[in-house]
């Protein structure tokens, strides 16, 4: 790590420092392949921009000291991850997984079990995986099957994940598990910070609909799991689960706004100048600013030491609504570099494209959203 | 202005609003409450206030005037005539040096001041023309007999006039806000209220998503204001004008569907809604012409502004 001043920098600093920091190693840092890279170029990728990151002193801003960071408050990575982001140098959900992952590690695991891997996930020395859903359990996330049994100091799990992003590029994954009995729900979940080379632990990777193998199923047969490894109590898992939730409407919404940022930047770059494309460049900006706007008071709010709640199931819908119309937009103003790609670049928008479709559908659907605005903000009673 | 002043400013507002005859606010009211003179020292905070109030309320008063009027340096209490109903800017001169003059009336007076492209023009009422004659609406759609020439005007400076019609814009956009949560107001409780199939709709879950989406709308409508309210500028100001024209938009959708019979009829209050949400569309700009022209404006620089940062 770089140096260490005695206070962490204002928001402006930062983003002075970065910036510059970013433009003198721009050759370093810029991604060695052109398009969008393969999934394992992709992940090279991050890893090495995270370790540059981290070796000059960025990636530690916003970070508790305790878990090897520097301290200061949550928008100040939300700023490294706009900028890089925004500098198309890395894969934005990829880098936003550490928002999710270590937050809930500082918050629910021994201070040893964080101060050890933090930094490993911070530094771009390790990658980790979410083990939270099931075949049978997607948006009902209580249901879950996958079943750890108590055996002296550590656990013997046995069950299924799926869609688990990455799995086979993780080092570690963060594991839900059935502890209390099947009728338990919410009440019997206890999570993990589990190896992912334990033996009897197997990982199938899946295709996603852009030809990607992003996702993966990962399989558990008597995997040992040692109780020093469990992240928050025995039963607590649905804390540390919903734990994520604050982390992922903050800082990760907004390192989300700055790709679409940049994205509908390269729409504009070469969209033609007739009213009906201005229309439509026109309301993917308004879209894309009202995501904006709602994502600054969140981050804001979340850095005043206030409680997210479910008021950011706003924000959630937003960021969904925005993709979906940047890349709606993309296309209809290209539609044949989406449908048949003739180079890297125009794969890209493919992808991308595709992978928007995912927006409403992945980290809570757009209906348990709806759901949630409907009976916790519009207070409108049981359905 | 702080948050306790702007809460007694909207309680004030609020108590102005006649709810026996809410759809027009009595501005001897609001004149009583020192609203000039908010106007003039602190712009933003009371007309978000004042504007928002009315909107929720479904209420009209003649303040669009001061508004435009205290940008222009008109005297206090003018009343103007704007750019018709339609068109984003006023008009200009033509190659002969005339303007036609067609506009939007919101108050009767003796003189009127016409918001033209140059300046000021400053016209009798009685060479005001009822253009077409006035039907169902609370605005008055009004040409100038014959033409003005630059004699008629008072000149304003370019950078003035686009400052107001940036401030026409902040405060419609405020309004329609106000319209769009007035609108999910009646709504929601209507989805409480209102039982079929022995339940309330509002249990159905068609029914709750639709107003989960006008919510959303709303929000991002609000955020979007606070950022024009904190740094208003003309881009700020645009894009928030147009978040809560959609807004109101998908309001009036939303709402209408979920109020089903009773909100077609004249009997419910959500009509009156409905109808300021269309008229004021058209007053400095529509929805649709102000997003073409913000897609217009980036495609020309070739640039996405980052219209707000943390």
């Amino acid at each position: 790590m770089g140096t260490s001043p005695a206070s962490p920098p204002s928001i402006g600093e930062l983003r002075t420092d970065l910036v510059a920091w970013l433009d003198a190693h721009a050759d370093e840092i810029a991604p060695p392949y052109e398009g969008a890279g393969s999934l394992a170029e992709q992940m090279t990728q991050l890893n090495r921009v995270k370790r540059l990151l981290w070796d000059a002193g960025f990636m530690g801003w916003g970070w508790p000291e305790s878990a090897g960071g520097r301290g200061g408050p949550a928008a100040l990575r939300a700023v490294v991850g706009e900028e890089v982001v925004e500098r198309d140098l890395v894969v934005s959900g990829f880098f936003s997984m550490t928002e999710t992952l270590a937050p809930t590690l500082i918050d629910f695991a021994s201070p040893e079990l964080a101060a050890e891997f933090v930094p490993r996930l911070l530094s771009g020395q390790e990658m980790w995986s979410q083990g939270f859903s099931e075949p049978g359990t997607g948006s009902d996330l209580a249901s879950l099957a996958c079943r750890a049994r108590p055996d002296g100091e550590q656990w013997i799990v046995n069950g299924q994940k799926v869609w688990t992003s990455l799995s086979q590029f993780a080092e570690r994954c963060l594991l839900l598990t059935r502890t209390g009995t099947p009728e338990s729900r919410h009440r019997g979940i206890t999570a993990f910070l589990v190896d992912m080379n334990t033996p009897g632990l197997t990982v199938r990777p899946l295709s996603i609909m852009s030809g990607s193998d992003e996702f993966a199923e990962v399989f558990f047969d008597d995997v040992v799991i040692p109780d020093a490894r469990r992240v928050g109590a025995v039963d607590g898992g649905w804390a540390v689960a919903m734990a994520l939730l604050p982390f992922e409407r903050s800082t990760a919404f907004w390192h989300r706004t700055a790709f679409l940022q940049s994205r509908l930047q390269a729409v504009v770059a070469d969209a033609p100048t007739e009213d009906h494309s201005a229309a439509l460049v026109g309301e993917a900006f308004a879209q894309l600013h009202a995501l904006r706007c709602c994502s600054r008071n969140t981050v804001r709010r979340f850095d005043r030491g206030e409680t997210l709640g479910p008021e950011t199931s706003v924000d959630k819908v937003l960021v969904a609504t925005a993709e979906q119309k940047i890349f709606d937009v993309a296309r209809a103003l290209a539609p044949r570099r989406v449908a048949l790609p003739e180079n890297v670049h125009d794969e890209r928008w493919r992808d991308e494209f595709l992978y928007s479709r995912a927006a409403s559908i992945y980290g809570g659907t757009g209906e348990i959203q709806r759901n949630i605005i409907a009976r916790r903000l519009l207070d409108l009673g049981d359905e | 202005m702080d948050t306790d002043d702007r809460e007694l400013l909207s309680a004030s507002v609020a108590a102005a609003i006649d709810p026996a005859a809410p759809s027009s606010i009595n501005d001897a009211a609001l004149d009583a409450l020192g609203w000039g003179d908010m106007l003039a020292a602190e712009p933003i905070d009371a007309v978000g206030v004042v504007f928002g109030r009315l909107g929720a309320a479904a209420a009209t008063a003649d303040v669009l005037d001061d508004v435009v009027g205290c940008a222009l340096g008109a005297d206090a209490g003018a009343a103007l005539v704007h750019p018709a109903w339609g068109r984003a800017s006023p008009v200009g001169r033509d190659d002969s040096g005339l303007i036609g003059v067609a506009g939007q009336r919101i108050h009767e007076a003796d003189v009127v001041h016409v918001v033209c492209a140059d300046g000021l023009a400053t016209v009798p009422a009685d060479r005001l023309v009822a253009d077409p004659p006035t039907g169902d609406t609370r605005w008055s759609p009004v040409r100038v007999d014959g033409d003005l020439t630059a004699a008629d005007l008072t000149p304003v400076d370019g950078d003035v006039l686009s400052a107001a019609v940036t401030a026409a814009r902040h405060a419609l956009a405020h309004q329609l806000h106000g319209l769009a949560a007035g609108m999910l107001g009646l709504a929601r409780q209507h989805a409480v209220d209102r039982v079929q199939f022995g339940r309330p709709i509002g249990s159905f879950q068609a029914v709750r998503h639709k107003l989960a989406e006008t919510h959303v709308a709303i929000e991002g409508a609000a955020a979007a204001l606070g950022a024009a309210d904190d740094d208003p500028t003309p881009l700020t100001v645009d894009l928030a004008r147009v978040v809560a024209g959609r807004a109101a938009a998908d309001a009036g959708r939303h709402c209408q569907q979920v109020l089903a019979g009773i909100g077609f009829t004249r009997d419910h209050d959500f009509h009156r809604y409905l109808f300021a949400v269309i008229e004021l569309d058209g007053l400095y700009g529509t929805t649709g012409l102000i997003t073409q022209d913000l897609g217009r404006q980036l495609i020309a620089a070739g640039v996405v502004p980052r219209a707000v940062d943390l």
